[in-house]
């Protein structure tokens, strides 16, 4: 997984900022929701996420979704570690097994893939 | 059985007189083609013997309905392409998908357009030509008893919602619109033995005032399309199994997928390898008039039947499942929960009871221009509303749910 986000700043900043909102919000859950590199979605205009951890990963999909203005007919994917999270899953659980060591939930998201040669 | 379908071009509309039979016709050409292997081969849940069953298997294959480019047809809008080679194998997988479920119905009359937003000449996705079989040009829903399609969002399939297509047929059936052939009542049907019945549909349409058959009471055939994307750049092998278990279904109805740019209509897979039908061949538009008889050959793919390695599929797909009754949707459920569901980490798709509460409500699509507002209104609604459920906070974007 490559994660902008990850690149742009070094481990320990993120690291130290994983602990401080993790202490500072017991009940939230830091994600970057990122779009895939190659992918034809709009851009968010924040990656950087704080979550209550009963929310769904169906819930979150859903906000990401009106964030960035796709309707109910356009596709959008979403991916951790390039797998599909089961959408009922609470984010409390995805991010107990999914975690990067830097304390954060990374999230990335796509559209469907166009055919035509 | 004959039935007539209507090829396109994608916006004009050629009559196909598609013979649907089951001929066995010298395959010599398909035996040395087909690994020797004791793996066995499905086809869209059919499931073969190679060593044994070979001229079986082809001519299941054979009898797959098969669309290509074509050339030649007039042009699109008067002035526009008159071929789609290049851009329309997409559409075309689409059209086949379509027809497939059309000859598992054995009935029915399908037309499709371009549409979503896209214009012609655009390339498509498997998730775009799911609804433009769903809202676009498909002219068919003028039959109450003619196709459902339902396409799932965010990897979500709502038994729920599609129940609703049952409820709004029974009771335009019942408003005593339509037929009645006074068979059993489907509250007679004993319900109660059914794992996924006890679904309220006679409680939301009231009492039933007499017994319609099944058909009267307006089960309409479902074709059931779910979306997905199997891996950010590549497909995720971890979901290998469960793509091969789907066509594994008695309801399967094959997949829209292909490779990077290639569309091709999935049907079946011998051991790691998929089998496809392939529609990047140019052949002349069939010249016909509306509802004369035409020459269905160049709509059987006569070759060895294609295939490629799993692991070369583009991660983009969409499943197509074809429920012919309500038994058949519940058994596709009950299936589903076993085969999909509790792998849990590897499942591809969720099947869930209830519409979720935090999306817009469902509407069944019913004509196309009626469902594309809807839509849109819902969407501005919503965004207006999330709004508010955002708080910032230093860098980070805080949200109260």
């Amino acid at each position: 997984m490559s994660s902008q986000y990850q690149h742009s700043i070094p481990f320990e900043v993120r690291r130290r900022e994983g602990e401080t909102v993790r202490a500072k919000y017991p009940n939230k859950i830091p994600i970057i929701v990122e779009r895939a590199a190659r992918s034809q979605v709009p851009e968010l205009e924040q990656n950087k996420y704080l979550v209550p951890s009963d929310l769904t990963v169906g819930q979150l999909f859903f906000l990401i979704r009106l964030r960035v203005s796709m309707r109910p007919e356009e596709a959008l994917f979403f991916f951790v570690k390039n797998s599909i999270p089961p959408s009922s899953s609470p984010l409390a659980a995805v991010y107990e097994e999914h975690h990067e060591e830097d304390l954060f939930l990374y999230i990335t998201y796509s559209n469907e893939s166009v055919y035509g040669a | 059985k004959s039935f007539v379908i209507y090829d396109s071009n994608p916006s004009s509309f050629v009559p196909v007189l598609a013979k649907y039979e089951n001929q066995i016709n010298v395959f010599s050409e398909f035996l040395e083609d087909l690994p020797d292997t004791n793996e066995p081969v499905w086809i869209l849940g059919e499931c073969y013997n190679v060593k044994t069953e070979k001229s079986e298997l082809l001519s299941d294959v054979h009898s797959k309905l098969w669309f290509t480019y074509r050339k030649k047809f007039s042009p699109i809008g008067g002035t526009g392409p008159s071929s789609d080679t290049g851009w329309g194998c997409m559409l075309r997988c689409g059209q086949m998908i379509l027809a497939q479920a059309l000859v598992c119905q054995h009935l029915g009359r399908a037309q499709m357009g371009v549409g979503e937003g896209k214009s012609v000449g655009e390339w498509y996705g498997p998730n775009t030509v799911a609804q433009v079989l769903k809202y676009g040009k498909l002219a068919l829903f003028d039959d109450w008893n003619s196709l459902a399609v339902y396409v799932s969002m965010d990897n979500t399939v709502v038994i729920e919602d599609i129940s609703k297509f049952f409820y709004l047929s029974w009771k335009q059936c019942c408003q005593g619109a339509w037929p009645r052939s006074g068979a059993y009542g489907w509250g007679e049907s004993q319900p109660s033995d059914r794992s996924w019945s006890g679904r309220g549909r006679a409680e939301e349409a009231g009492p039933v005032p007499y017994p319609c058959s099944q058909q009267a009471r307006g089960w309409r055939p479902l074709l059931l399309l779910i979306p997905l994307r199997m891996g950010i750049n590549n497909m995720n092998p971890v979901y290998i199994q469960a793509l091969k278990e789907c066509f594994k279904m008695p309801q399967s109805c094959g997949v829209l997928g292909g490779k990077p740019n290639l569309a091709y209509y999935f049907i079946g897979f011998i051991d790691d390898e998929l089998i496809y039908l392939d529609p990047h061949t140019t052949q002349l538009a069939v010249d016909s008039e509306t509802g004369t008889p035409v020459d269905d050959q160049s709509y059987h793919c006569q070759r060895s039947p294609h295939r490629m390695k799993i692991t070369s599929l583009e991660p983009s797909v969409a499943l197509g499942f074809f429920c012919r009754s309500e038994e058949d949707f519940d058994g596709w459920c009950s299936q589903v929960q076993q085969e999909l569901v509790r792998k849990r980490n590897l499942r591809l798709f969720e099947l869930v009871e209830k519409h979720p509460p935090h999306w817009p409500p469902f509407v069944p699509p019913t004509k196309p221009d009626v469902q594309t507002t809807g839509a849109g209104d819902l969407e501005a609604e919503f965004i207006e509303s999330t709004d508010k459920l955002f708080e910032s906070e230093e860098e980070f974007e805080i949200l109260n749910v």
